[in-house]
């Protein structure tokens, strides 16, 4: 690859045979990274007709669209591995001679929230289900008084 | 982005390097370390790269021509050759700061 970059196919060798040299081309250069620019997203006529630092802005883009994929992608398998484990937990009384139920417990019945927006209704589903409760509790007392 | 303002009978020139004009110049027999050697053969060539970008249709003619009736020509050639350079350079600049350090002994 090192010779591809200073002589390649593409340079050429000239001067007498006491005194070769290889003529370096900036376009080597150019023609070799141009498929892996494009490859990140860049198009053809930015990269040899745009702006000189758009290949450096692209660059950096990139390195953050993988850090934040592999980010995520650690993420989802953090939270498959919770999920599993949780169901393990639940199935366990099952497989515990010791248990006194034998039974497993239920699993979750929906997934955990996530986002902001989830978790602030599972907060407020949290409140509504206690409020019922505490309504029911009152009313079941005013019907004992009676 | 880097480039050269030219004025010449009152027309404005912009001279400018990207990718594709350097290629270009390439490929019409340009080498900058023969620019000293071969003065005669290689600073045409340059001139004429300069305007491909922003005036394709000037000739090496033309483009000699304009660029003779400049004065201070060594600052000005030596602009140029860092104009075509600007493009390998800011293609292998690298933004991530290693932990190797440097100083100037001179």
């Amino acid at each position: 690859m090192e010779e591809n970059l200073v002589g390649g196919s593409s340079s050429s060798i000239k001067g007498s045979k006491e005194n070769t040299t290889l003529i370096f081309k900036h376009s080597d250069i150019f023609d070799k990274v141009c498929p892996f620019y494009m490859s990140i997203g860049m198009t053809y006529d930015e990269y040899w007709h745009g702006e000189l630092d758009l290949p450096k802005i692209y660059l950096e883009a990139y390195k953050f669209k993988s850090d934040r994929e592999l980010s995520l992608a650690n993420y989802k398998a953090w939270l498959n591995g919770f999920y599993i484990y949780e169901a393990l937990c639940d199935v366990s009384p099952i497989f515990n001679p010791l248990s006194k139920k034998h039974e497993a417990y239920v699993y979750r019945d929906k997934p955990i929230p996530v986002t902001e927006k989830e978790r602030n209704e599972a907060e407020q589903d949290e409140r509504n289900s206690r409020l019922l409760k505490l309504k029911e509790l009152l009313e079941n007392s005013s019907k004992k008084e009676v | 982005m880097k480039n050269i303002e030219l004025t010449y009978e009152d027309k404005t020139y912009i001279l400018e390097f990207d990718r594709a004009s350097v290629k270009k110049l390439e490929q019409s027999g340009f080498d900058l370390n023969s620019i000293t050697t071969q003065p005669v053969t290689m600073l045409p060539k340059l001139y004429k790269g300069a305007f491909l970008k922003h005036h394709p249709d000037i000739s090496e003619e033309k483009a000699v021509e304009i660029i003779s009736n400049i004065g201070n020509k060594e600052d000005f050639i030596q602009a140029l050759t860092e104009l075509y350079i600007e493009p390998l350079n800011t293609l292998m600049s690298n933004t991530d700061k290693g932990n190797a350090s440097w100083k100037k002994t001179w």
